[in-house]
């Protein structure tokens, strides 16, 4: 080869490279801000509560807990399904499959819409709230449940609360993050958000507080995006709207660079705040939907399921 | 259900034209190691048997069940996955006489899932199969020969679909 061409040849393979390199790199997903929210309507809503909102991968499954009639006691979980994401929801059907007479809360799901995560009080468990995990083949039967399994006295579950789970996969790395509130030993204060991860075939870590996420007040039912990325947290910490002299119920949000980074510090979402409750945030898989409960005025009577949305921007 | 008694029928019709179709005609015998490969999953062990009743010098009735099996493990607990299948179609080659030759298939079927999850039990579904592929023939003598096919499966189940691919290598024989 000609000497004088090899410098030339170094800086167009290095310039593909610095090309690859940039086209292989993610990019921070950038959104819009959060529409007013509205309550889902008569046909979710009723004169008893709704919390704990979870929607299915494919949008088109709402999963919440009711102490509604009609259910085994307590609070139970139930869930509506619309044909499209732009459909109304059909009305709600008590989840036979997953329920107590016990109370059973905060579901969510993986990815993949065939595992949901939920917190109960049934029996079985290993005292207080626990952790519970269920699974379906066929992800279009919302009622098609396997009889749950607890997630491990002494592991994920403790004597104490264990609730709120929230569950990402990092596809990259295989590694899979389960987040939920807990008010085990350990913790800045009340109840706080821990993590226990686990890689591709593993049984889950032991769990870890994510202190950059919490606060000597309680915090409580958050909502992790798809990517990992972003992350929504229930709290009454400081800065929350207040309720006559004491933090309300507000939600607050973080973010991260990669999956490894730190959490921000959370910020408090004033724009979808009240002084009354807004909490159990839950997320579409793209993170344009989001769905809390709030007992603010206008609802149809206790705690009501709410929607707001954001676009994506880039 | 209806797609696995369709495809069942359509098996034991092939099965049984194989025979009639043999008093003149050539049938051939395949077994093979397949190996599965959907978007979010894969079967490392899998076994495939096919029958091939020549129609005309290039054209074959073919008949296939396959068997694929994958062992995983979901959050702590053991998770076995199996496919089976069955399916009939229609198989292009060139003829007996080339020593190296291409040849393309394309099969419709049923699947059968069967999930197995520690603690949480077996479940299984029917879905209906799609199979176009294609590969080489490489003959030894009259009655042996090796082979190598790549297939495009599609699965389709209440309005859901995935995609698939196999890679299959095996022996065929031909039996007249």
């Amino acid at each position: 080869m000609d000497a004088r061409k090899l410098p030339a040849l170094t800086a167009g393979i290095s310039a593909l490279i610095v090309l690859g390199l940039l086209a292989g790199s993610p990019t921070a997903q950038q959104f819009s801000s959060w529409s007013p929210p509205e309550n889902l309507g008569g046909v979710i809503n009723s004169a008893a509560t709704e919390q704990h909102p979870a929607l299915s991968p494919d949008g088109l499954s709402l999963v919440f807990s009711s102490d509604r009639p009609g259910g085994a006691g307590g609070f139970d979980l139930w869930v509506a399904r619309r044909a499209s994401t732009t459909s109304a929801w059909g009305s709600p059907v008590a989840i036979t499959a997953l329920n107590s007479s016990s109370s059973e809360f905060a579901p969510a799901f993986d990815p993949t819409g065939q595992w949901l995560f939920f917190g109960s009080e049934r029996d079985g468990g290993c005292g207080g709230r626990d952790l519970w995990l269920s699974y379906r083949s066929n992800k279009k039967d919302d009622l098609a449940w396997k009889p749950p399994i607890n997630l491990g006295c002494g592991r994920l579950s403790w004597t104490g609360f264990d609730d709120g789970p929230t569950y990402f996969r990092d596809d990259k790395t295989g590694v899979g993050v389960l987040f939920f509130i807990s008010d085990r030993p350990g913790g800045l204060g009340g109840r706080d958000v821990w993590s226990a991860s686990h890689r591709d075939g593993e049984a889950f870590s032991a769990p870890v507080n994510v202190s950059e996420l919490n606060s000597a007040a309680d915090d409580s039912r958050p909502a992790v995006r798809r990517d990992g990325l972003e992350f929504f947290v229930t709290s009454q910490r400081q800065g929350s709207v207040l309720s006559g002299t004491t933090p309300s119920s507000d939600l607050w949000t973080s973010s991260r660079s990669s999956t490894t980074a730190a959490w921000s510090t959370p910020v408090n979402l004033a724009s979808l705040n009240t002084s009354a409750t807004e909490a159990a945030p839950a997320l579409s898989a793209d993170g344009t939907v989001m769905v809390f409960h709030s007992n603010r005025p206008g609802g149809q009577g206790g705690l009501d399921l709410y929607v707001t949305t954001r676009t994506k921007v880039n | 259900m209806r797609t696995c008694c369709i495809s069942c029928v359509c098996l034991g019709m092939l099965c049984m034209m194989a025979p009639v179709a043999a008093q003149d005609k050539p049938v051939t015998v395949g077994i093979g190691y397949q190996f599965l490969a959907f978007d979010d999953s894969s079967f490392p062990l899998g076994l495939n048997l096919d029958v091939g009743a020549a129609l005309t010098e290039q054209f074959a009735l073919i008949g296939e069940v396959g068997w694929s099996r994958d062992a995983a493990r979901q959050f702590g607990l053991r998770d076995i996955t199996t496919a089976f299948h069955a399916g009939g179609g229609l198989r292009w080659s060139t003829g007996r006489d080339r020593r190296v030759g291409p040849f393309g298939q394309i099969v419709v079927g049923s699947e059968r899932d069967t999930v197995d999850i520690e603690e949480f039990g077996r479940d299984s579904q029917w879905k209906s199969l799609l199979q176009p592929g294609a590969g080489i023939v490489i003959r030894i003598n009259r009655r042996q020969a090796l082979f190598g096919q790549v297939d495009l499966r599609r699965v389709f189940h209440e309005g859901d679909r995935a995609n698939a691919v196999r890679f299959l290598i095996g022996a065929r024989f031909h039996i007249q």
